[in-house]
């Protein structure tokens, strides 16, 4: 049961960089974007790439990151200007068409198998009484850990985060003094940082990497991202560890079968029905002056503002 | 000479079941703008229901047929219920989701015969005879004609004429007429997708999950997107034109992600009302000209195009 948990907060925490990644691209693009799978993938092949060459998980994680902002930032550059006069169906068309082609990109070039990322340092044990832990485990929780506090500490702290959290949270009166395209490209910046450092994790991780390692992931990332409302970082962080806790530790402890979709599906339910139960526009109570304006679903996991 | 007319039977009947699959998503893409990203978990659900009623209960394919199609317009509805309530990427979301979840109960259920899949279904029979390559051709033509008058009645009903006229979903949640015209359009366009998945068991006469996978759902999408999503005549010519060049080069069939990759990508980016848009273009000159008169809008400025939409 421990060793579950441990793998399940292992889990969570790459979960959680794909979650929060993707909320901060929401914010960017303001359209769900379905190609970040594609990005996603680029940093587990930075990493399978960095450790057979340079055999170093920083330089792995750093090469990871690098390229997937740099990749998101010609994206964001490349799709803006059409986003912005497209339909929300064809930009999702547009982002799953970029998701695919990116895939057979990495098939083309790297080859359609799956590699193993043989991380050098990853197989030594810590005996921790009953529990094992490997090098593996702690270079995942401490990045995430550091990662997370670092976001924390931006968004609360600097101006730039304070205007970016609003922004996430479609507050449009509390951003008017900042450039808005700063905050695109900071949210940009960060979303594909964090979808990079996620691959990464995964890469080391799980010792596995593919090129539909993207579209195989992207349905659970977005599906986690819309129950805990989009926008929403606490949400993304929570459905995160909840999901990977569901996956690590409940199923196979109960030894329940139930594949992870039924359990996506049902959630999903669940939100929209929950979400659609809201309260009418003109019933909603009208916010006073500096009082904090009425939430829709999940009230308490909104961005502090 | 026989075995090569047989085999462009068997090239025309694959089309035309690409052709009801490709109508089938446009109902809901095109007419009810959401986003099918798993059309080939209907399809393969009318397929194993319609294969399991013939193996199992030794059920005629004339009663298996309507049948599977009926229980997965049935199982879309009970699926969509609950999450067309709020709509907005709901559906893409639950699409993608329910066509990964019907690959794993596919592969891990032994009922449905796990990786190996279902084989000897029997060929649909009329008056004791086996159908021919032709006649089964002929039952497909008509399963279109069907559909397709299916498909004008839909738009021509009140619920469509609502989804004619609701430009953008981005409301949430959205008026309840309009959930209702959605769901209604959910569920016929996976009972579409259910009859053809039924008529591909008959045809192919075995089914594995890698029929009903997510690049088949793609490469059906990009089909539909292709013609021009909400264009019915679009859709089906474009199907054709695709779906016969992939039947009778076998050798592109490698390159079917790709295709369904660019196709999404060139459409969703820059030609969302199709790559067979310029064939569109006149009717949609006059029919503007004919409203922009009725309605008194013609004038130097605006010459019919306020009619054209994405």
């Amino acid at each position: 049961m421990g060793q579950h948990i441990i793998h399940s907060l292992a889990l969570g925490c790459i979960y959680a960089c794909l979650t929060v990644g993707l909320t901060f691209m929401y914010g960017a693009h303001r359209s769900l974007y379905l190609a970040y799978g594609g990005v996603y993938a680029l940093g587990g092949y930075a990493a399978w790439w960095a450790i057979r060459v340079y055999q170093s998980v920083w330089v792995a994680l750093g090469l990871g990151a690098l390229l997937c902002t740099l990749l998101g930032f010609c994206l964001f550059w490349g799709l803006r200007p059409v986003y912005a006069r497209r339909s929300e169906r064809a930009t999702l068309l547009g982002g799953m068409g970029l998701l695919i082609c990116l895939e057979e990109l990495y098939r083309w070039g790297i080859g359609p198998y799956h590699i193993k990322v043989v991380a050098l340092d990853s197989y030594r044990i810590h005996h921790l009484g009953p529990l094992m832990v490997t090098n593996m485990h702690w270079f995942v929780f401490g990045c995430a850990f550091v990662l997370f506090i670092g976001i924390h500490g931006f968004l609360v702290t600097s101006r730039t985060g304070r205007a970016l959290s609003a922004f996430l949270a479609a507050e449009p009166g509390a951003c008017l003094r900042q450039d808005a395209m700063r905050l695109h490209l900071v949210a940009c910046g960060l979303g594909a940082a964090l979808a990079g450092v996620g691959g990464v994790l995964t890469g080391l991780y799980l010792n596995d990497v593919h090129p539909a390692m993207g579209t195989h992931i992207t349905h659970r990332v977005v599906g986690l991202v819309l129950i805990g409302t989009l926008g929403s970082l606490r949400g993304a962080l929570l459905m995160a560890f909840a999901w990977a806790f569901l996956e690590g530790t409940f199923f196979p402890a109960t030894r329940v079968w139930m594949p992870p979709e039924a359990l996506l599906l049902l959630a999903l339910a669940v939100a929209s029905v929950l979400q659609a139960a809201e309260t009418p526009r003109e019933k909603r109570p009208r916010a006073k002056r500096g009082q904090r304006p009425w939430r829709p679903f999940l009230p308490a996991l909104r961005n502090p503002v | 000479m026989r075995y090569g007319v047989e085999r462009v039977l068997l090239g025309c009947s694959a089309v035309g079941i690409h052709v009801l699959l490709a109508m089938s998503v446009n109902i809901i893409s095109g007419y009810g703008r959401q986003l099918s990203l798993g059309q080939a978990a209907f399809a393969g659900l009318g397929a194993y229901t319609s294969a399991l009623l013939n193996l199992q209960l030794n059920l005629s394919f004339w009663l298996a047929c309507p049948l599977s199609s009926l229980v997965t317009g049935c199982v879309a509805c009970l699926l969509g219920l609950p999450v067309l309530q709020t709509m907005r990427y709901y559906v893409p979301v639950m699409t993608l989701s329910a066509n990964f979840l019907a690959q794993n109960l596919l592969r891990t259920r032994p009922l449905l015969g796990g990786y190996i899949g279902l084989g000897q279904i029997p060929p649909p029979r009329l008056f004791g005879v086996e159908f021919q390559p032709l006649f089964y051709l002929m039952l497909i033509i008509a399963a279109i004609g069907i559909c397709i008058a299916a498909d004008r009645w839909f738009r021509r009903s009140p619920m469509g004429r609502r989804l004619r006229d609701t430009t953008a979903m981005r409301a949430n949640p959205p008026p309840r007429t309009t959930r209702q015209a959605v769901l209604a359009a959910w569920s016929m366009s996976a009972a579409m997708a259910g009859l053809a998945g039924s008529l591909f068991a008959h045809f192919a006469a075995f089914i594995s999950p890698f029929d009903f996978d997510l690049d088949t759902s793609l490469f059906i999408l990009a089909l539909a997107a292709f013609g021009g999503l909400g264009w019915l005549p679009g859709v089906i010519l474009g199907t054709v034109l695709i779906a016969g060049i992939f039947e009778s080069v076998r050798l592109l069939a490698i390159y079917r992600l790709l295709y369904s990759g660019m196709v999404l990508l060139v459409v969703g980016l820059w030609f969302p009302q199709g790559l067979l848009r310029p064939l569109r273009w006149p009717r949609v000159k006059f029919r503007a000209i004919r409203r922009g008169y009725a309605c008194g809008r013609l004038g130097a400025a605006r010459r019919g195009k306020s009619t054209e939409r994405d």
